[in-house]
């Protein structure tokens, strides 16, 4: 009788010294399950980091097993989680059911779109029949993501299309530089992608807590995913009301307390929300714009929503429900996190946040293998389509 | 119309201006709550600062080992603080160096090892800083700050050597002495994901308190380290004390105020006759029953306890045995922390040995004094005697000199005496003769009174002569001369002696007139003498005078033979006499000498020259 097993180590640290950062993070991942050699690591860390040298000292430990994650905002691991600029989690996985096939594209001054059809080539040489999920986490500064994601789906076989989760990854608030990593390569403006494939399966669950104030507004000029008019005044103007103080001055947290909402079709509300979230990742003085994460078009309806901690919780209950629905009973292997930034520290007191991340956890299990990361936005499929999200926890579970 | 009798566009603009009013409301709401969520994130930062600190206060808390509060407290500054590098310097006790003992946020092990060897000198000017206006921030005596654009170029030159591109430094302990420094900041200005050096005081909440925190520990940890240090001392010095205290020849004790042994070491026990310091401890209830007076005892306690202490204070002690010792006690009161005296402790000194040399020394002395008294004694009566015999001499000196003056008086007198014979002798033949008339009565009478006058003033000088001297008087050297000659005229003319008197007439000296005419009569007659004895056909003695360099030499030099050598160095000698026992009694000489040297502060000197002798009076 062959004994099928998957097992999996998170470890992390908060030690300022990236080289020992990653091997202490790394070997906590290891130690914890007894691990000789990981067949796959994911790691996210945050950008205080000297990058390189944490991939290069997570490598030396985990014997150079394939690689893959993102820098963000923080990390999520069983019952902690760290915002800070110096933190790093891992995750080793030994698995004889299932297989990881990463890879990683270069943005390379192409376009969005070019970058995902790139991306599906890639990806399509590690695609197998039993390929059961895509993880991808990509430059949150450098792409608009949505073409990205819909070229990237669009590049590969119909009958081979993939749930696609993951993140954008983040800096830390300074919007200059965030980080990808494949294998020994922590780079910017890249897109980093695992593909799981085996017996294992994948429930997930997506929420954002986000609740429309005020009525329907309409876009009435826009390109590409750059909102310039919004009711016919200059879109910065439609939201400066709603913004205290200096726009600014730190406008990527400012723009947190309100974000913008687009209605899903209805086929796509099932199990999700009746609004998609956007954040606002950039505003233009001059132009009185912002730009979103994703395309919109001239007369699309939209809503000026807020965080509402109350739907947050509501929401992850739900999704853990759902996530729990899926498994049949079965238990998790490991679960993967991705949080939006703004449901981190700016919004949730210590505290609170601890309190959210456990009912969530113990939810699902107990001492589960967790990892996640703070994004600048969150991927996830709603109703059978592959999504990015903003505002929104996506919690992804392999059992 | 409505019902209420309000118009629909009434209606309308009251819901259109609902709606905005809520709208608004809506949107000072959505202020409101991103205001509520900036703070909130302040607050929790706050908060986690606070817990931090927490942690920090329960790890040091939880150590006594400087190092590792050091250790603690950099990795705090820079895993909470969210500076990117601290070190702690502290100060050296040997040298008031500090070296960097805890470094934290340098991963460059060259970079490291250069701050690890850094020392910064107990003289260093920066240590200057913390003391001079404007160095340092105004309201924080203890804190510089290196910073572009704000850094002195002393806190600069420190970029380098600390790798610190921007820094915050702190002095623990008294600005103007640290015991340790702390050094916080970034190796680059502006650090994305560090936290920026800044002198503001919102920036300096969280640095604040944490040095407040650690300041204390640090410090007291350090103090601790020295106390302990001082301990291992204290230890080092009881055990040496024990050793003195156990092998020391001389006694050491403690006792109370009260009289009771608390503690003494062997020394003391042999010193006062017991087997051990527990036998001396169990047998002996009262100090002051050891002392053979105890009024000594009384005394020692009275003096201790007025001034704290005695020193080499000397008592007798019985022994067990009762036999006396002396004893050298010094001893100290030792008080408690409210000025109570605790108890006594001193040592004591067998100093019997000593007290029995200083016995037979005392006894010596006291011999020595009564014989040195005797002996005084005995030179004093000797003294005496020999004063009584000076006063003989003199005597018999001025009685041989009247002796010599009566023959003088005589040979004065014989002439006038002749005269006045004859012309008594004439009276009865003149008037036998019948010419006795008035006329040659007061002839006659007038010469006889004239003799009778002349003898008059010839006793008038001889008694002049011998009225002692009281007192210094300035006087002519040769009118004195003249009239001692005069005095010896009598005597010149019988020995047909030959005088010469010259030289300065307007000498004069100060001194003793009779007593220098005693010396001239001295030195005429011993002239005579020689002349006589060797009977010297041409008797001459020449007087000179002169005044030479302020002083009145008198010569006296004759032509009678001069003084044998063999002889001339004895005849000032009392006694000395070359003239025999009938005519000379040796002290004409010794006195003349002794008037000239001793009451006149002059010269008597005496030469042979052309045939004779020469007296040399220096005056």
């Amino acid at each position: 009788m062959i004994i099928v097993a998957t097992a999996v180590g998170v470890g992390f640290s908060t030690q300022r010294n990236s080289v020992e950062a990653g091997r202490e993070a790394a070997r906590a991942a290891m130690l914890q399950v007894a691990m000789a050699r990981p067949d796959f690591v994911f790691v996210f860390a945050t950008v205080g980091h000297e990058q390189q040298a944490l991939l290069r000292s997570v490598r030396e430990v985990t014997g150079g097993a394939p690689l893959s994650g993102c820098s963000g905002e923080g990390v999520i691991t069983w019952g902690m989680v760290d915002e800070s600029n110096f933190t790093v989690a891992v995750m080793a996985i030994k698995s004889d059911e299932m297989r990881f096939g990463n890879v990683s594209v270069n943005g390379d001054g192409r376009s969005a779109r070019q970058v995902g059809r790139a991306l599906a080539e890639e990806t399509y040489r590690v695609l197998a029949p039993d390929s059961f999920a895509c993880f991808v986490f990509a430059d949150g500064l450098a792409f608009d993501f949505e073409p990205l994601l819909r070229a990237f789906e669009g590049g590969l076989p119909k009958d081979q299309r993939l749930p696609v989760f993951g993140g954008l990854s983040a800096d830390n608030w300074i919007s200059r530089k965030t980080y990808q990593y494949h294998n020994d390569e922590a780079s910017s403006g890249t897109v980093s992608c695992v593909i799981l494939s085996g017996t294992a399966q994948v429930a997930w669950g997506v929420n954002h807590g986000c609740t429309p104030v005020g009525t329907k507004r309409i876009i009435t000029r826009c390109k590409g995913n750059v909102i310039y008019e919004i009711d016919g005044i200059p879109a910065l103007e439609a939201i400066r009301e709603y913004v205290e103080g200096d726009l600014n001055h730190h406008w990527n947290k400012l723009s947190l307390n309100l974000c913008l909402g687009f209605r899903l079709p209805q086929h796509l509300q099932t199990g999700y929300n009746e609004y998609v979230i956007r954040y606002m990742m950039a505003k233009d003085d001059r132009a009185g714009s912002v730009t979103i994460q994703s395309d919109v078009e001239n007369g699309t309806e939209l809503w000026i929503t807020r965080r509402d901690k109350e739907l947050m919780h509501e929401g992850l209950k739900s999704t853990t429900e759902r996530i729990t629905g899926q498994m049949g009973g079965r238990p998790p292997k490991f679960v993967l996190q991705f949080e939006c930034v703004g449901r981190g520290r700016v919004l949730f007191r210590e505290q609170e946040k601890l309190e959210l991340l456990t009912q969530l956890q113990t939810r699902l299990g107990t001492a589960l293998p967790w990892i996640g990361f703070y994004s600048y936005g969150e991927i996830a499929p709603i109703s059978g389509c592959n999504y990015l999200h903003n505002f929104s926890a996506v919690v992804v579970s392999v059992y | 119309m409505t019902k209420d009798g309000s118009s629909k566009d009434d209606r309308w603009s009251e819901l259109v201006h609902e709606k905005e009013t809520l709208a608004q409301q809506v949107k000072r709401l959505i202020r409101a709550e991103g205001l509520l969520y900036n703070y909130q994130e302040k607050l929790d930062d706050q908060l986690r600062e606070y817990q931090d600190l927490y942690d920090l206060s329960k790890k040091i808390l939880g150590t006594n080992q400087l190092q590792t509060i050091l250790e603690h407290a950099v990795e705090y500054a820079t895993a909470r603080l969210q500076y990117e590098r601290a070190v702690f310097f502290t100060r050296c006790e040997l040298s008031g160096n500090f070296v960097a003992c805890a470094l934290e946020g340098f991963y460059n092990e060259a970079e490291r090892a250069e701050v690890r060897s850094t020392v910064i000198a107990h003289d260093a000017p920066l240590l200057a800083c913390f003391i001079q206006e404007g160095e340092r921030l105004l309201q924080d005596k203890d804190l510089l700050v290196c910073q572009e654009g704000a850094c002195s170029d002393l806190l600069k030159s420190y970029r380098s050597v600390l790798h610190f591109e921007e820094f915050l430094l702190y002095a623990l302990g008294p600005p103007s002495a640290p015991l340790a420094l702390l050094i916080v900041g970034n190796s680059q200005a502006d650090p994305s994901f560090y936290r920026a050096v800044s002198a503001a005081p919102d920036s300096l909440i969280g640095l604040g308190n944490f040095v407040s925190l650690i300041s204390s520990h640090v410090e007291n940890t350090i103090l601790q380290v020295e106390v302990e240090r001082i301990r291992q001392l204290e230890m080092l010095a009881e055990r040496k004390y024990r050793d003195i205290f156990e092998n020391s020849v001389d006694g050491i004790f403690r006792r109370t105020p009260q009289g009771r042994y608390l503690d003494a070491n062997p020394g003391l026990a042999r010193m006062l006759g017991y087997d051990s310091p527990e036998a001396l401890l169990g047998e002996v209830y009262r100090v002051a029953d050891l002392y053979v007076r105890p009024s000594r005892h009384d005394e020692l306690v009275e003096q201790i306890e007025r001034q704290g202490f005695v020193s080499a204070f000397d008592a007798e002690l019985y022994r067990k045995d009762k036999s006396v010792i002396w004893v050298s006690i010094s001893a100290r009161a030792a008080r408690d922390e409210k000025g109570n005296i605790s108890f006594y402790e001193g040592v004591i000194e067998d100093i019997s040995e000593r007290k029995r040399a200083e016995e037979a020394l005392r006894r010596s002395e006291q011999r020595y004094r009564q014989l040195t008294e005797t002996l005084e004694q005995r030179v004093g009566e000797t003294v005496e005697e020999l004063r009584e015999k000076d006063r003989m001499l003199i005597l018999q000196s001025r009685l041989a000199l009247m002796g010599e003056l009566l023959n003088n008086v005589a040979h004065q007198w014989r002439q006038p005496l002749n005269m006045l014979a004859l012309l008594v002798q004439e009276v009865p033949v003149i008037f036998r003769r019948g010419s006795c008339d008035e006329a040659y009565i007061d002839g006659t009478t007038r010469k006889e009174m004239d003799i009778i006058d002349y003898m008059s003033r010839t006793i008038d000088d001889f008694r002049h002569f011998f009225t002692p001297d009281t007192i210094k008087t300035t006087f002519n050297v040769l009118e004195n001369i003249q009239h001692t000659l005069s005095l010896l005229e009598g005597m010149l003319k019988a020995c047909h002696i030959e005088i010469v008197v010259k030289g300065d007439v307007g000498a004069e000296v100060c001194g003793y007139p009779n007593q220098f005419s005693q010396v001239m009569i001295n030195l005429l007659n011993n002239a005579r003498d020689a002349f006589e004895r060797r009977e010297i056909d041409a008797r001459r003695i020449e007087i000179g005078l002169e005044r030479s360099a302020g002083n009145v030499v008198i010569r006296v030099a004759d032509n009678a033979g001069g003084i044998p050598e063999a002889i001339v160095d004895k005849i000032f000698q009392p006694y000395f006499t070359t003239k025999g026992p009938e005519q000379g009694t040796g002290i004409g000489l010794f006195m003349s000498k002794t008037i000239i040297e001793k009451h006149m502060q002059g010269v008597l000197e005496v030469r042979n020259r052309k045939g004779g002798a020469e007296f040399i009076i220096t005056l």
